[in-house]
């Protein structure tokens, strides 16, 4: 090869891909420096004690010969974004696009290899420029495979999955539950013992409505979870901040305890404000007059 | 003015992670409705018993990736 070829992350998903496949150093086989935008770099990695974030800084740190991050104006924004607390969605790539230009202004000579995720390069019409290429994950991968380097690309993406699903149930970067999920049984019987801290938002599990989680809608998983201020049932709600845990007989049939406790939140659902009220009767002296 | 996308529901969100392993829905557009990051889709996708797709060679990039592969390919061999 006679050009210098940098390849330069896109986003965050060939990074999260890679590291859920214990697979990061895959990116360093082909030997091409690796430019990672700081935008990609901090949307991967902001969230302090995130599974997924401390491998990717370790990598980072233990390959500095390689790999590199980029500081673009677009990362700049994507701070000041963060302290506004506005959104930072989609700067990765933005940040990408403006470290290629970067590179291929700075050298005449240089060519780039940006990697995409998957389904973005199927569809989306990427940069149309001599010097630059592309890849995705999933091409990535098969090369590898071609080369003997991995066993097999679908396996590989397999365990990815596997173990994000792993991540999402211990309370991943995005902690919440399904709702689907939550044993309204249990739930409704105030049994608190299997519950874990910290998963499910604080502001939620409080206000639970037992009228929802005990409806045959819910148990067939059509129902999310609504607020409900029924005292009956908060004065012995979990405690804040409590979970759970997902539960394999999420369609039992509720206890005679959660009837019990059904039957007063039917009544406490009617009056809070998300409660649907049936349509009400006519009154007689009108049904007469009619 | 930034406008976050609304969360989508449990069954939204199985619909839509299942078109996405299928390659019907790009993340792109899964960011747009409200999954904040590729660990959620992974996750999803992962629950699901699906795995992330990996994009045919087709569409309007195919020249590019294929000179990307080529690239990659070059540089596997010249490793060796």
């Amino acid at each position: 090869m006679n050009k210098p070829f940098s390849l330069i992350v896109t986003d965050t998903s060939p990074l999260f891909t890679l590291v859920l496949a214990d697979s990061l150093d895959a990116l360093l086989r082909p030997g091409l420096s690796v430019n990672i935008p700081d935008a990609v770099y901090i949307e991967a990695t902001r969230v302090h004690g995130a599974p997924g974030a401390e491998q990717i800084v370790g990598w980072i740190n233990a390959h500095l010969d390689l790999v590199r991050i980029v500081p673009t104006d677009i990362g700049i924004d994507q701070q000041r974004r963060l302290e506004e607390g506005r959104t930072i969605r989609g700067l990765g790539e933005h940040a990408a696009m403006e470290t290629l230009d970067r590179l291929l202004r700075a050298d005449q000579e240089a060519a780039a290899l940006l990697l995409f995720e998957d389904s973005d390069i199927a569809k989306r019409r990427a940069v149309v420029d001599e010097r630059v290429s592309l890849i995705s994950t999933g091409d990535f991968l098969r090369e590898l495979e071609a080369a003997g380097l991995i066993q097999s690309a679908d396996h590989i993406l397999d365990q990815v999955a596997q173990r994000g699903a792993m991540w999402t149930a211990s309370g991943g970067r995005s902690a919440t539950p399904r709702r689907g999920r939550v044993c309204a049984t249990s739930f409704a019987a105030g049994l608190t013992s299997r519950t874990r801290s910290n998963e499910w938002p604080a502001d939620l599990c409080a206000h639970v409505c037992l009228d929802a989680l005990t409806s045959p809608a819910f148990r067939k998983g059509q129902l999310p979870i609504q607020r409900c201020s029924f005292p009956g049932y908060t004065a012995r709600r979990p405690p804040i901040g409590a979970v759970l845990e997902p539960h394999d007989r999420g369609n039992a049939p509720p206890t005679s305890r959660a009837k019990r406790g059904a039957a007063h939140a039917v009544r406490g659902a009617a009056r809070s404000r998300d409660a649907v009220r049936p349509p009400r009767r006519p009154l007689r002296r009108a049904r007469r007059g009619a | 003015m930034d406008i976050e996308p609304t969360k989508p529901s449990d069954s939204a969100r199985d619909t839509l992670l299942r078109a996405y392993a299928a390659g019907a829905v790009t993340w792109h557009e899964l960011r747009e409705r409200g999954f904040d990051d590729y660990i959620q889709v992974l996750g999803g996708l992962g629950e699901l018993g699906l795995r992330p797709p990996i994009a045919p060679m087709s569409g309007p990039n195919r020249a590019a990736r294929e000179r990307g592969r080529a690239i990659i390919r070059e540089a596997l061999r010249a490793q060796r």
